[in-house]
């Protein structure tokens, strides 16, 4: 969340919410603050995990499912591990992704 | 038996480290540095005498003197000293590249936050800078010390030139500038009025000493860059004297030290119209030329912006 790419929901209302004078922005400031703290909270818990959902993917992809120049005895023998091992791998990769600011190769 | 003098060992060793540890943060205490007492300081200087036999005597009442000295430099002196580094650093930490107009609710966010941080922040980097002898402090006494030196050396050309003595005060400068211009560059030019002290000395000690020619010559590696902007009242009065100089050279270093810095176009052009009717023609003759360089000047802009 200190990453300002992961804020997406709370840079949106940084466009919309613009106060011109002084004035505005001080009186403002006991209403936008609780706002501004529910808005973020929405980014931490659902905008930013759900935008880290295909990342994730994508890193699964690219590390068991990617084509690879491979005989077809070894593809069968790796099928049934990379599929177990898809779950797991896939939820990690996205908790690391909603915790820390990791970044797409893409 | 082997258990036995390991645990020996440990003890010796853990004992060590427990006697070293006390050590190692006095190295590093506040007070050991002797830019942190200045109430001491002041106690070594008046009291304590420079033979042994009288040191000897009056030991019995300088030592609670200095420890006294050295309590309040420790808890008052010290600690009030540092209030402003704290603050800064409270403020760099927290409260620096502060947008509300572009990202008025991201910083809405953070300002609880802020807020809280504020106190807790100031307090600890107090503490901090108050115990313990943090670099800084020291650079910062040893600027202030450096600072100090160079305002005397300002004072002493001041001198020199109210006492008619222009001519010294202006190869004192020459002599000193290399050491007033690193310090200078040392401090990133953040001493302003010092800058501006420094130029108008330099612009009174030439004019009155008559090095004018010696001060501008493309030849001095020491020639100052001066505008209007970077003179004090003293300066600008000497820059008003140069004006109506009889010297035509005085008066075209006046022109061009004002034509320099003047940005608004009418007062421009009034200071241009006044050199153009001065009764010396090679100085008028010089003013054309600038005109024209200036022009020139502005075409290469104007074609740089278009492209």
């Amino acid at each position: 969340m200190f990453v300002k790419e992961n804020r997406r929901f709370l840079n949106k209302t940084d466009e919309w919410i613009r106060p011109e004078s002084t004035a505005a922005k001080v009186t403002l400031v006991p209403l936008t603050v609780p706002l501004a703290t529910g808005v973020l909270a929405t980014d931490l818990a659902i905008v930013h995990p759900a935008c880290s959902l295909r990342p994730a993917w994508d890193d699964v992809y690219d590390l068991y499912w990617k084509p690879r120049e491979m005989d077809w005895l070894r593809k069968s023998i790796m099928i049934p591990v990379i599929t177990a091992l898809t779950p797991p791998t896939y939820l990690v990769d996205l908790t690391g992704r909603i915790l820390f600011p990791i970044e797409s190769e893409s | 038996m082997i258990r036995e003098r390991l645990q020996l060992r440990v003890r010796v060793l853990s004992r060590g480290l427990c006697a070293l540890a006390p050590a190692l943060l006095l190295a590093g205490c506040a007070f050991l540095n002797r830019a942190n007492t200045p109430t001491l300081n002041l106690v070594e200087e008046n009291l304590w005498p420079e033979t042994t036999a009288k040191r000897a005597v009056v030991f019995p009442l300088v030592f609670p003197i200095s420890v006294a000295a050295l309590a309040t430099d420790a808890v008052i002196i010290h600690p009030i000293s540092v209030i402003d580094d704290s603050a800064r650093d409270t403020r760099d930490a927290l409260w620096d590249d502060l947008d509300w107009n572009a990202s008025y609710m991201t910083e809405s966010v953070a300002l609880p936050w802020r807020t809280v941080g504020t106190p807790v922040i100031f307090v600890s980097d107090l503490l901090l800078r108050s115990l313990f002898d943090v670099r800084e402090n020291v650079d910062k006494a040893r600027r202030r010390e450096r600072e100090e030196q160079i305002l005397e050396i300002l004072d002493q050309i001041e001198d020199l030139i109210d006492r008619e003595r222009a001519g010294e005060a202006f190869d004192l400068l020459r002599a000193k500038e290399m050491e007033i211009n690193r310090f200078w560059y040392q401090t990133l030019g953040r001493d302003e009025e010092m800058g501006s002290r420094h130029s108008s000395l330099w612009l009174e000690a030439a004019y009155r000493g008559g090095r004018y020619e010696q001060l501008f010559a493309s030849s001095n590696p020491y020639r100052p860059l001066m505008n209007r902007k970077s003179l004090t009242e003293r300066g600008l009065g000497v820059l008003a004297e140069m004006r109506t100089a009889p010297s035509p050279t005085v008066r075209w270093a006046a022109f061009l030290i004002e034509a320099s810095s003047e940005m608004d176009p009418h007062m421009l052009g009034d200071l241009v119209r006044e050199a153009l009717r001065d009764a010396n023609p090679v100085l008028r003759h010089e003013v054309l030329g600038w005109i024209e360089s200036q022009t020139l000047w502005s075409r290469v802009e104007s074609i740089e912006n278009d492209l």
